[in-house]
């Protein structure tokens, strides 16, 4: 189970990756209009 | 997509999707031919065509926007491109940007049009839409491009308007995006926490290694530090402010419980402790400030709702055509004359002078149908002129438009405190004393008998009992409730509404205007002397005139000069032409002394001046929907009572017909308010429906009034709630609604007052460890605030 002992810090750094990540996309407006993303994923071009 | 449809010769328009009939004008495209309404239809589909944007239709079916009303030739606001000019500002080197608003956005394939066809123009760097905002955001490379980008959006069929930011709606979107990023770190911060806790959960007390124990410990720690910090911070600065104001707020105890929670773990992680409570640092966190979130959505959406009627009225009025002049909509006299155009909007309330066309009110009222407008009729500013030309004359100044009077007492409605939500607050406060000295009582009490809970009571107290759900009870409900009526076509102007009439068991009517449509006609003239049937209707024309009555407008305008021109709610009209005096009116104020009616059947008035001179029976159409509606409250328990000012048998006979049997006719105004009182004193609380024109001593005392006709009601504000729709059954619709909130309040806080009795005795004898006491207590307020989210559908 020493395993463990990479995996944790592992797994912190990653949250911390996420964490970022998610502040990163807030402060850059990508959750400003939630209605018009929805439906824009079915609009396929070309 | 396009349904033609044979057998009646109806088509939607390819562009608009407006029904047609008989389609005349078709376009090609790609060897096909489409119907289209219009010639803007028809330029718009042609430019959504030579963009190669026809994905469009496809994607609109997929959206299913509401139905739009025609969008042809669609022009921008008045002051045109010149205006937009002045909103550009540099975004960088080379860079210029420029934000808008476009009401008509509909659907996310409105948003994906504009954003494509922009796109395609050179210079644009960067164009982005938002769906909720109807607003448009645009970075381009060349300065001078504006013009072609408004027209681009102009031809496919959008107005365009320029975006003026207050400072609120400034203030609303910051909050939003610091709580949302609060949200989010604490939501992450959680989840890992909790994968952590669990490896202890399973392993149970002893069951692990303590260097694994340490690990996980450590583990959380870091995860926890940024939430309490971080995401917590609200709370910690909302305590801090209180308690330098000297007062005892929610935030304390919550800011209290959350950080002795981290700072017990922190110690117990250093000293290898009993226990850590880092997942309920988290979860508590989270879930108070999903709480904060979604009130803070429903904050918004209310604010919004009521900038996009502050669009919709333009800047500028055509005050003169060929050659055109422009006057500051502001600036506009009452009585002063202005054109208006198909597809514009209309700058100002006023009568229509000449011209016929229909007019999309669907803002004022919800309702999608255009109103047919023809000369003499009411146009409201912000309301667009669809298909014909206008010249109207503005009959109020822009303060008292209804667009500006909507807004403003929207906005206080909105800062009225139901007297219930003050309870609750003053409740909360005392509670928040209660809960501090519980806790700190119990970790005594736990610390004398030598236990080793006397820590972690306390904070199982506080973090169970805190009271968000009872203060956030109400105010959320209101919120919510007033934006919804606003969509339905009631404006609340006054806080109480809801409450007061959710209480209501009686209802009295007006008759002219309110169950009757209000729109007269003369229905037969009988002479009484030797003046002919034109002399005797220009004189009473001239007389009534100035009169706002119903009945007044039967008359129409008459041009002769009236001298001491006097009004007498209620009775008639009275004024001097040529030298001598007329009234006219009921026959007791028009002659002076009773004079049996021609007829027991109808409603007459009489013009005299020193002797009778002539009857005129005067007829009204009753609303479609008064029999219904009056039905329908009697079903929800309403006493109905009929009080006019008419003596004829007309209102027994009316009272018959819907069957209302408490029918009182002759009523001056004073006798109305008189009434009113009576039933109030036999235990009745009545709803006082009216037009507001003489009705209003009678709307003052009453419990609860409303008025039906928009116009004359702002000007009088005498009513509590106006119905915008003109449209009867909207009184069902608001009887059930009101009582629906104040279920929902009481729901509410019995809820938070039961929540908090059971399970307060439970956390000082300590049989709740902390983190069923977080679950519990966010999962409490959650549940308030999504049970008052349940008030947006009506």
């Amino acid at each position: 189970m020493e395993i463990v002992f990479i995996l944790v810090p592992i797994s912190l750094v990653i949250i911390m990756i996420a964490l970022w990540a998610f502040v990163w996309s807030v402060r850059n407006e990508q959750f400003e209009d939630l209605d018009k993303e929805a439906h824009s994923i079915l609009f396929d071009d070309e | 997509m396009n349904r033609l449809n044979t057998a009646i010769s109806t088509a939607e328009c390819k562009y608009c999707s407006k029904l047609i009939q008989e389609p005349t004008h078709f376009i090609d495209l790609q060897g096909e031919s489409f119907p289209v309404c219009c010639p803007g239809c028809e330029k718009a589909a042609l430019v959504v065509h030579g963009l190669d944007l026809d994905n469009f239709y496809e994607h609109r079916d997929r959206c299913n926007p509401p139905p739009a009303s025609c969008q042809s030739s669609r022009k921008t606001d008045s002051r045109g491109v010149s205006g937009f000019i002045s909103d550009v500002s540099k975004a960088g080197p080379g860079r210029f940007a420029l934000s808008v608003i476009i009401p008509d956005i509909r659907c996310a394939a409105c948003t994906w049009l504009i954003e494509k066809a922009l796109m395609q123009q050179p210079g644009m760097l960067r164009v982005r839409t938002n769906l909720s905002e109807k607003r448009v955001y645009l970075e381009f490379s060349n300065e001078d491009s504006i013009a072609d980008l408004i027209g681009l959006i102009e031809s496919l069929g959008y107005a365009v308007r320029p975006d003026v930011k207050d400072e609120m709606e400034i203030m609303l979107r910051q909050e939003r995006k610091s709580l949302l990023s609060r949200l989010g770190v604490a939501g992450i911060g959680m989840m890992q926490v909790m994968m952590y806790a669990l490896a202890t959960y399973i392993a149970g007390p002893h069951g692990m290694d303590v260097a694994y124990e340490t690990l996980f410990r450590w583990a959380s720690l870091a995860l926890a530090i940024p939430v309490t910090f971080y995401s917590a911070s609200i709370f910690h600065g909302g305590a801090y402010r209180d308690l330098r104001r000297g007062s005892l707020g929610m935030d304390v105890p919550v800011s209290l419980a959350i950080l002795a929670a981290f700072f017990l773990s922190l110690l117990n992680t250093m000293s290898h402790g009993e226990e850590v409570y880092f997942d309920t640092v988290c979860m508590f966190t989270f879930f108070l400030l999903l709480g904060r979130y979604i009130e803070l959505g429903s904050r918004s959406q209310f604010q919004r709702s009521r900038d996009l009627t502050a669009h919709l009225v333009p800047d500028l009025a055509r005050t003169g055509i060929e050659p055109e002049v422009f006057q500051p909509t502001r600036d506009l006299d009452a009585g002063s004359r202005f054109y208006v155009r198909p597809g514009e909007a209309i700058p100002a309330d006023g009568v229509v002078i000449s011209g016929c066309t229909s007019v999309d009110e669907s803002a004022f009222t919800g309702e999608v149908m255009p109103v047919l407008k023809k000369s003499g009729s009411r146009v409201l500013a912000g309301s667009t002129n669809l298909d014909g030309e206008l010249l109207v004359e503005t009959t109020v100044l822009f303060a008292d438009f209804v667009v500006n009077r909507i807004s403003n007492l929207y906005r206080q409605a909105t800062l009225y405190k139901p007297p219930f939500s003050i309870l609750a607050d003053k409740i909360a406060r005392r509670f928040v004393v209660a809960v501090l000295l519980l806790a700190a009582g119990s970790g005594l009490f736990w610390f004398l008998q030598g236990s080793a809970a006397w820590m972690l009571v306390p904070l199982t107290v506080l973090v169970v009992s805190c009271p968000c759900a009872l203060s956030l009870a109400t105010p959320v409900a209101y919120t919510i409730a007033a934006t919804t009526l606003r969509k339905q076509g009631i404006v609340v102007s006054n806080g109480a509404f809801l409450e007061r009439l959710a209480a209501v068991n009686s209802v009295a009517f007006d008759k002219t205007g309110t169950l009757t449509e209000g729109d007269l006609q003369i229905a037969e003239t009988r002479i009484l002397t030797g003046k002919t049937e034109s002399e005797v209707l220009l004189i009473a024309a001239s007389l009534e005139k100035t009169s706002k009555h119903p009945i007044a407008s039967a008359f129409g305008a008459g041009d002769l000069r009236v001298e001491r021109c006097e009004i007498v709610p209620g009775k008639g009209v009275s004024g001097i032409i040529d030298g001598i005096e007329y009234r006219i009116g009921e026959a007791m104020y028009a002659l002076g002394r009773e004079i049996a009616n021609p007829d027991a059947m109808g409603m007459w008035v009489l013009l005299a001046s020193d002797q009778p001179l002539a009857w005129f029976r005067v007829e009204d159409k009753l609303r479609e929907e008064a029999r219904e509606t009056i039905e329908g409250l009697r079903v929800l328990g309403f006493k109905a009572s009929l009080l006019t000012g008419d003596r004829s048998a007309q209102g027994i006979i009316l009272g018959k017909e819907l069957g209302i049997n408490d029918v009182r006719t002759g009523l001056s105004p004073e006798d109305k308010v008189k009434v009113l009182v009576e039933k109030q004193q036999r235990g009745e609380r009545v709803l006082m429906v009216g037009d507001g024109i003489n009705d209003t001593g009678a709307m003052g005392v009453a419990d609860v009034s409303v008025a039906v006709s928009p116009v004359d009601v702002f000007v009088q504000s005498s009513a509590d709630a106006t119905l915008l729709s003109n449209n009867l059954l909207s009184l069902i619709v608001a009887v059930k609604y009101a009582r629906r909130v104040r279920r929902i309040i009481s729901q509410n806080v019995s809820w938070a007052v039961i929540y908090n009795l059971c399970v307060i005795p439970l956390a000082v004898t300590g049989f709740i460890e902390p983190w069923m006491a977080a679950l519990g207590m966010s999962l409490s307020s959650v549940l308030v605030i999504l049970n008052s989210n349940r008030l947006i559908r009506v």
